[in-house]
């Protein structure tokens, strides 16, 4: 498909973690907190975080390695009834991209307006971000890949150092009692903290740059890993920090976790202002790996018409929509309905990819 | 084209939008609330620095500070009107105490520190105090014993080395225990001391403010506070001071100790009966480091077998300022400031879940047991008594 442009495993799991790692780094342990009203959140996100390696691991294995270099939308064309609902899945899944860049760069405004600068007005935060995203996406898939690649240290060196100058501040009391509620309250956090795995579909459409004796299983996995581990500790500290009752209140309380960092002589403290620098680099990763995605449906499945220039009218879209949604809290029901949406799309697509590949399977077997 | 584009971001995309002139803030060190009994608004006072006068090459005669207060229906509002009379625009972030009277922390403080945890400014770090017998904002004016030439300054310091008969609390504690289930808080007391010397006035961090929910419901004193520190492990420092027992070898003859480490934890117990019980057990290491009494100590036993007495002594005394303080948590406020309704989440949560209704009558009348067990690790640099000789 792509003009022989190849990465190695290793470089699309980092583009999978740093994709991931988004708005949810800072939301989901005041969601947990208060869907379950327990400490118990934490098993949630490793069962989904198991859920998820489980979807990617039978993707990788059933359908990426018989269709190798293929995303998922052209294994669907293989056939003709999967031609059909590619064309729909695609219109299905450019809604999507397009609703989903809209709402985290409507974050990204919020969060770097309370936190960093006051006084801008959102409409150029949004609208340079906007602009920086189109022509990083613009550049192709490379320049994304290779701009998280240089992101990724730097994120988890901040994340990190975050974690362990907080240590004096957690207390483990604060965690117990631990499954006090029983199972029911875990099960129902699942599906909070599935949808904050938002941004795997990517291994539907970026797999297929690997070439097929490259694809190592392993390290895609140890991706997801990975930021089901961030996601655990940084609920779990948070809890530890600020109580269950008191995280509920709060409304990126993982920056308010950085503003608790204090060191005795007091040179080093609240280290939110650089949380917030940091994942904005995350954000963008996110963005501009959504945005390369949504032009790739765009163009190489919808419209084939190479001369059309369709990136200006989606910048004008996304900023239109980021903007509907009045405050965080109108965001929040939307961003929750549509990453809703996005995960029953994503479970849709995927069922849709092995019976298409069960069925051209057993179409050879026959023939 | 492309240079000119460049330039042009340049020009454009650089901004000091939000800049913020170290010359245009007036930094606030410490803030006092007040409530005016007769229109029920809130009155703030805010101590600002003033940095020329702290120059250490060429300060200006006036006082290093300056305070302002100004009133407002609301604490939020009040912070914002402070800009209309004072030349600076508040910053709140270096702030280091808070001080609320005690008609506001009667009324009930969701408001006071939902103001606070919602704008991004006020840290959790702060020193959070309520003021006895005074009025919050006379607390920041009084002419204290100091060194240091900012009184919020020399206010803060005093909570950084509060010692047992004090509570030490920071806007964050606070802010979790008051939305946290099962757990009153205490809060740090600074009142107003008379003396005979210049300046002939002082604040004293002393004793703790018990409240229920949100709102004060009494004062602990001294003793009553040591009681408490004893059982909740210290709260944000470690247990200091120095403990007076009496000499056991002579009459009206005294020994000191300093405490040293401690270590207590409450056990909650819940019967066949579904009867609740709590076991308070406290370790105490002492350090001996005066001894007024003249009487020779023969021999080693006999060195031992008096340590031991003292030691008996101490936990005796302990015992006793447990139980004070806790007979008047459970009859005079009824309110867990020991946090008993959360240890026996941690534990029975079930048994949580029946009680938590109306925790605060079960809390009222809870049997509790004490073991007191205090050692003394060491008797300083001597070993027995000194006997003067003619």
């Amino acid at each position: 498909m792509k003009n022989n442009l190849s990465f190695s495993s290793t470089e699309i799991a980092i583009t999978i973690i740093t994709t991931i790692l988004g708005v949810s780094l800072l939301t989901l342990p005041k969601n947990l907190a208060v869907t379950l009203g327990s400490s118990d959140g934490w098993v949630s996100i490793l069962i989904s975080g198991m859920a998820i390696l489980l979807l990617a691991t039978i993707y990788i294995k059933y359908v990426q390695n018989y269709f190798s270099s293929m995303s998922l939308l052209e294994v669907l064309e293989q056939t003709r009834v999967g031609s059909f609902f590619s064309k729909v899945f695609c219109v299905f899944l450019v809604i999507y991209f397009i609703l989903l860049i809209s709402i985290l760069i409507r974050y990204l405004g919020i969060i770097i307006k309370l936190y960093l600068i006051p006084q801008t007005p959102s409409e150029i935060i949004i609208g340079l971000a906007v602009l920086v995203i189109a022509y990083m996406a613009s550049k192709g898939v490379q320049g994304v890949v290779y701009l998280n690649l240089i992101f990724f240290p730097i994120t988890f060196i901040v994340l990190f150092l975050m974690v362990i100058l907080n240590i004096n501040n957690f207390n483990f009391s604060y965690l117990q009692p631990f499954f006090a509620g029983g199972i029911k309250p875990i099960v129902i956090g699942i599906k909070e903290t599935s949808l904050s795995f938002l941004g795997i579909e990517l291994i539907f459409f970026l797999m297929a740059y690997i070439k097929k004796d490259k694809i190592e299983l392993k390290k895609i996995n140890l991706s997801i890993i990975m930021v089901t581990f961030v996601y655990t500790i940084i609920t779990l500290f948070t809890y530890g920090i600020f109580t269950v009752d008191t995280t509920k209140t709060l409304l990126f309380p993982t920056v308010e976790m950085a503003k608790e960092i204090q060191l005795e002589v007091g040179v080093f403290e609240r280290l939110e202002s650089f949380l917030i620098t940091i994942w904005s680099l995350t954000m963008f990763n996110t963005f501009s790996v959504f945005f390369i995605l949504l032009l790739d449906v765009i163009k190489n499945h919808l419209v084939k018409n190479k001369s059309f220039n369709i990136t200006p009218v989606l910048i004008a879209l996304i900023f239109w929509i980021s903007f509907i949604p009045k405050n965080v809290n109108e965001l929040g029901n939307f961003s929750n309905w549509v990453s809703q949406s996005g995960g029953v799309l994503i479970i849709v697509l995927f069922l849709f990819s092995i019976i298409q590949t069960y069925i051209i399977k057993s179409r050879q077997r026959r023939n | 084209m492309k240079k000119w584009i460049m330039i042009l971001c340049l020009l454009l995309l650089t901004g000091c939008w939000d800049r913020k002139e170290l010359s245009e803030i007036g930094i606030v060190a410490g803030m006092a609330i007040d409530k005016n009994s007769e229109t029920g608004e809130y009155i703030m006072t805010s101590q600002y620095l003033r940095p020329a006068a702290e120059s250490t090459q060429t300060p200006t005669p006036e006082q290093p500070f300056l305070v302002v207060s100004t009133t407002g229906k609301t604490i939020a509002a009040v912070m914002n009107k402070a800009n209309y009379t004072i030349d600076r625009k508040s910053f709140f972030a270096h702030n280091k105490v808070i001080i609320i009277s005690e008609e506001v922390a009667r009324d009930g403080l969701i408001p006071v520190i939902d103001a606070f945890q919602r704008g991004k400014e006020v840290r959790g770090h702060v020193w959070f105090s309520v003021a006895k017998d005074i009025e919050a904002k006379k607390l920041l004016q009084i002419k204290q014993e100091k060194i240091s030439r900012v009184p919020a300054n020399a206010l803060s310091n005093l909570f950084e080395n509060g010692e047992y008969d004090a509570t030490t609390v920071d806007l964050l504690t606070y802010y979790k225990e008051v939305l946290c289930a099962g757990e009153d808080s205490v809060v740090g007391v600074l009142i107003r001391e008379e003396t005979d010397i210049e300046p002939y006035e002082r604040v004293k961090l002393s004793g703790g403010a018990a409240f229920k929910k949100d709102k004060l419901v009494g004062f602990l004193d001294e003793s009553e506070t040591r009681g408490y520190n004893w059982i909740t492990g210290g709260g944000a420092s470690p247990v200091q001071g120095a403990m007076t027992l009496p000499s056991l070898l002579e009459k009206d003859k005294f020994v000191t100790v300093l405490l040293r480490a401690l270590k207590s934890d409450i056990q909650p117990n819940v019967n066949e009966d579904g009867q609740i019980s709590f076991t308070i057990n406290v370790e105490q290491k002492l350090r001996m480091t005066g001894q007024e009494s003249t009487v020779e100590l023969q021999d080693r036993k006999e060195i031992t077998d008096y340590l031991n007495d003292l030691q008996g002594e101490a936990e005796k005394k302990i015992e006793a300022e447990i139980k004070r303080v806790i007979d008047k948590a459970q009859k005079e406020f009824q309110s867990d400031i020991f946090a008993f309704g959360d240890i026996l989440y941690k534990h029975y949560p079930k048994v949580w879940n029946k009680e938590k209704e109306n925790w605060s009558e079960t809390f009222a009348t809870v049997p509790y047991t004490v073991n007191v067990r205090a050692e003394i690790i060491s008797s300083g640099l001597l070993q027995g008594p000194f006997k003067p000789q003619e």
